[in-house]
């Protein structure tokens, strides 16, 4: 920790002011206060804080989402490393490159976007497009609106909608099988993947097929998909973090699994044709996945607590509307991205609602 | 009562319920202003005054409110008069008025007693949002006396009852003349269960206008405009523009002092705490103690300590050579921020506490050892992390008056409650993004005010203007008669 300090204390005046490269200083500065904490005193009341700040949150985030990584590492090989670090490597020389040119501090809010980008995408996808899909996200879901916190859109969303849009037949056929604990995917962790590798579908494709994926692989994470949504085992676990540790809205999680389970309990009644049974529809796909860790991004959802119910709800609803009586076998994306864009428009309702009581105060 | 929101952050350095009592200085220093009002000298340079005399006068509410002697002493009034110098020369208390009982005392003679005391400037009105108006126009349906302080480091209610039941329950006695016919008092305490409240229900039984009331233990619940609220949400038959009137525990027992015993306001509990203080407890001083006989050496030490009076939420540094005020109740020391700690995100957190429990003091039940005079995280476009909306006692949206107020929509902040935020400093206290929402807020609200009285005066003018045309027009047509 010592040869920390004196090692970025030597570079320090490289950066500063004057420096040769005082252009990169958002880099230097962000290296810096990930080694040692920001400090800054306090100029208006109250004078002490709460210690919570962004770096803890988002270090939080990453680690619910660890269980859903290793889970990934464990069934589909190291490829889905070197995924991550395309990834981080390609959407963090955005981030940064937008911070050197607003001259802004660099935004930890990227290293949760960049770790969710790869855990959507099929195991399989050739690395380029994870760069080019993080890429078009950061810049177009994030930097065009002035960064981390004033974005509309989830960016990792909108990447894989771009990827999705743009190379249907890569996202739709790069599903790998899961080699649980068979050290041949470390083959596999070459950019191209042995055909012999690749399956035909996953469970909800499979599903419309007629064949039902056994509850207990779906459950453990047995099963082809994206890289993060098989293991609902792992998904669960993060998602508990999550809510132990108040980061995530529990409103919007429960508002979605709840709109979700009484619609799809419900159709599945009426047309068991089209909607398989709600344990299936629950556990296959990346509904929870979606749900855990997307849905509940703060900053592209409504701002404000009870909207957060609503948007919830409609996440669910439309998730398996789209799942039940569209072309698509997924409908999660498209359900988060479609409450991204009316977030706004339900804080819009909360606030009228809030308002008409403070009326009432004064 | 009914409240919203509301936390309390669990912080080392509370003060303990001991009191200490702190000597009478030498020298004694009264600043002329005090509690936003600014008091004009009554005594010239060399003079002598007795205590309890008048030090100096404010108009204000309708009549004059003194700054009475806290000693007798020798005064000088210092080079830019705005504030005394009292050279002690006897630290004696004695009775200045005599005692009249509460049963034949009119109310006018409390008012009279209270505004020379120095004490009605303690009393908060709903009406008014400040003191209550002297003159008698103003007859509360309900005091309500509020012996909880939950701001972090305040003097404790429980504390003062506890060194003062005699007075304190003399005080209320008195308060009870000024009500209104069938006005009531209500005391607002803890839980039911703790023992200081059952002896003041023990005292209270038979007397059909007290009452005792709960709140729980969460900041803000002790600041009037929330006690208000509360009191109207949770009671009905509370009509809306009843006038309710606020005092804390040390101002009815300094009301009790007054009319019960003759003693003007002349000395203060004062807490003091945070993880700083070398000494956290509570002491008796005189009013106008210079802040280095209150505190110790340790904790005026500039380079490592920022002193601040006040509570933890909205306390503000204390001055060089600050002295105690008539209003003063609490000081606290919290360190500098010394050194940047390594990969302090990760931290377990043993030793900090959060309002997420997200820290490993979660488990031990820990107090925040770590709180410094910093921000502790670096400055963020606000995520919508929610937190403020959880916590602010006036049920805002802390995060949308933000984002108003940044695209610089005051007119929306206004109409989404701006007007109604209180300035507890919840929400920036919690903000993970360490946005200064509070100080934000009070920008606005200042603006808001000077904009409003700016068009009234526009109006005013107008109205003017339209008068004296009317006046010539009249007078033209007199002359053309
Ligand atoms: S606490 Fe701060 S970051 Fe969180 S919603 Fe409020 S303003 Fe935004
Ligand atoms: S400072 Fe104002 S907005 Fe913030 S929590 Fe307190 S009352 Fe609410």
């Amino acid at each position: 920790m010592k040869w920390v300090a004196e090692g970025l204390n030597r570079f320090r005046p490289l950066f500063a002011p004057g420096g040769r490269w005082r252009v990169l200083w958002p880099i230097f500065q962000a290296a810096d206060n990930f080694f040692f904490s920001h400090v800054e005193a306090t100029e208006h009341a109250p004078y002490g804080r709460d210690p919570i700040d962004i770096k803890r949150y988002m270090s939080l985030v990453i680690l619910a989402l660890m269980p859903v990584f290793l889970a990934s590492l464990y069934f589909f090989g190291p490829r889905v490393l070197l995924m991550l670090m395309v990834s981080y490597a390609a959407g963090g020389l955005v981030e940064v490159v937008f911070a050197i040119v607003r001259k802004e501090e660099i935004n930890e809010g990227f290293l949760v976007t960049g770790f969710i980008f790869p855990l959507i995408l099929p195991p399989g996808i050739p690395l380029w497009m994870v760069a080019v899909g993080v890429i078009f996200g950061v810049l177009v879901g994030k930097e065009v609106f002035g960064g981390t916190g004033r974005n509309l859109f989830n960016a990792a969303l909108l990447g894989r909608c771009f990827l999705l849009l743009g190379y249907p037949s890569a996202l739709s056929k790069s599903w790998v099988s899961p080699h649980a604990g068979s050290w041949m995917p470390w083959f596999t962790a070459l950019p191209g993947i042995p055909s012999d590798a690749i399956t035909g579908a996953t469970p909800l494709m499979l599903a419309k097929n007629g064949t039902m994926t056994a509850l207990g692989d779906l459950f453990v994470g047995q099963t082809a998909g994206c890289v993060g949504e098989t293991s609902i085992l792992a998904i669960l676990i993060g998602g508990f973090i999550l809510a132990i540790m108040r980061v995530a809205s529990l409103k919007t999680m429960l508002g979605s699994v709840l709109s979700f389970s009484i619609l799809g309990g419900l159709l599945h009644g009426v047309v068991p044709a089209l909607v398989p049974p709600l344990s299936f529809n629950l556990l296959a796909g990346g509904f929870l996945f979606g749900v855990v860790f997307m849905a509940t991004d703060p900053v592209t959802g409504p701002v404000t607590g009870s909207a957060r119910w609503i948007y919830g709800l409609f996440i669910g609803t439309v998730t398996i509307l789209i799942r039940s009586f569209s072309g698509y076998v997924e409908g999660v994306m498209f359900a988060i991205l479609l409450g991204n864009i009316f977030g706004p428009l339900l804080d819009e309702i909360v606030i009228r609602f809030k308002v008409r009581g403070y009326v009432h105060e004064s | 009562m009914r409240f919203h929101g509301g936390y309390l952050p669990r912080v080392a350095g509370r003060p303990s319920s001991m009191i200490r009592h702190a000597p009478v200085p030498d020298q004694l220093v009264i600043r002329l202003r005090q509690g936003g009002m600014t008091y004009h000298g009554a005594v010239g340079n060399g003079e002598t005054v007795a205590f309890g005399s008048p030090l100096a006068w404010a108009e204000g509410a309708g009549g004059r409110i003194a700054l009475p002697a806290p000693v007798t002493g020798v005064v000088s009034i210092d080079a830019d008069a705005s504030a005394l110098t009292l050279k002690v020369t006897n630290a004696e208390t004695t009775p200045v008025w005599p005692r009249q009982p509460p049963e034949r005392i009119p109310a006018e003679a409390i008012r009279e007693s209270l505004a020379c005391g120095g004490l009605w400037p303690l009393i908060w009105s709903s009406r008014t949002g400040g003191m209550p108006m002297l003159d008698g126009s103003e007859e509360p349906r309900r005091i309500l006396v509020n012996f909880l302080a939950t701001e972090p480091f305040r003097t404790r209610g429980k504390v003062v009852l506890q060194a003062h039941w005699e007075q304190v329950l003399t005080g209320l006695r008195y308060l009870s003349r000024l009500l209104a016919e069938y006005g009531l008092v209500h005391l607002v305490l803890t839980e039911p269960d703790d023992p200081v409240a059952h002896a003041l229900q023990k005292e209270t039984t038979g007397q059909v206008w007290m009452h005792l009331e709960t709140a729980p233990l969460r900041y803000p619940v002790e600041h009037p405009r929330v006690l208000c609220g509360a009191l109207r949400r949770g009671d009905r038959t509370v009509k809306p523009d009843e006038t309710i009137w606020i005092l804390d525990a040390q101002a009815v027992q300094a009301v009790g002092a007054c009319l019960g015993e003759g003693l003007p306001l002349h000395e203060r509990i004062v807490a003091v705490g945070g993880p700083g203080a070398a000494n956290p407890g509570h002491l008796r001083v005189r009013i106008g103690t210079p802040l280095d006989r209150v505190l110790d050496a340790a904790d005026l030490d500039e380079t490592r300590q920022q002193v601040l009076r006040g509570g933890l939420m909205r306390g503000t540094p204390v001055q060089a050579a600050d002295a105690v005020k008539y209003d003063d109740d609490a000081f606290f020391v919290l360190p500098r921020p010394a050194k940047r700690e390594f990969l302090g995100f990760v931290n377990p957190g043993f030793d900090r506490v959060s309002i997420l429990p997200c820290f490993a003091s979660r488990l031990t039940g820990a107090a925040d050892r770590t709180i410094t005079a910093s921000l502790r995280g670096e400055r963020r476009p606000c995520i919508a992390c929610g937190l403020c909306e959880e916590v602010c006692p006036r049920g805002l949206l802390p995060q949308v008056l933000h984002r108003y107020l940044y695209r610089d929509a005051i007119d929306e902040a206004e109409r989404t409650g701006l007007p109604l935020c209180i300035g507890c400093g919840l929400c920036s206290y919690v903000c993970p993004s360490k946005i200064e929402l509070r100080h934000e807020f009070a920008q606005a609200q200042d603006r808001l005010r000077r904009e409003h009285e700016q068009a009234q005066a526009v109006e005013t003018v107008n109205e003017q203007r339209e008068e004296s045309r009317q006046h010539e027009k009249e007078h033209s047509e007199d002359w053309r008669k």
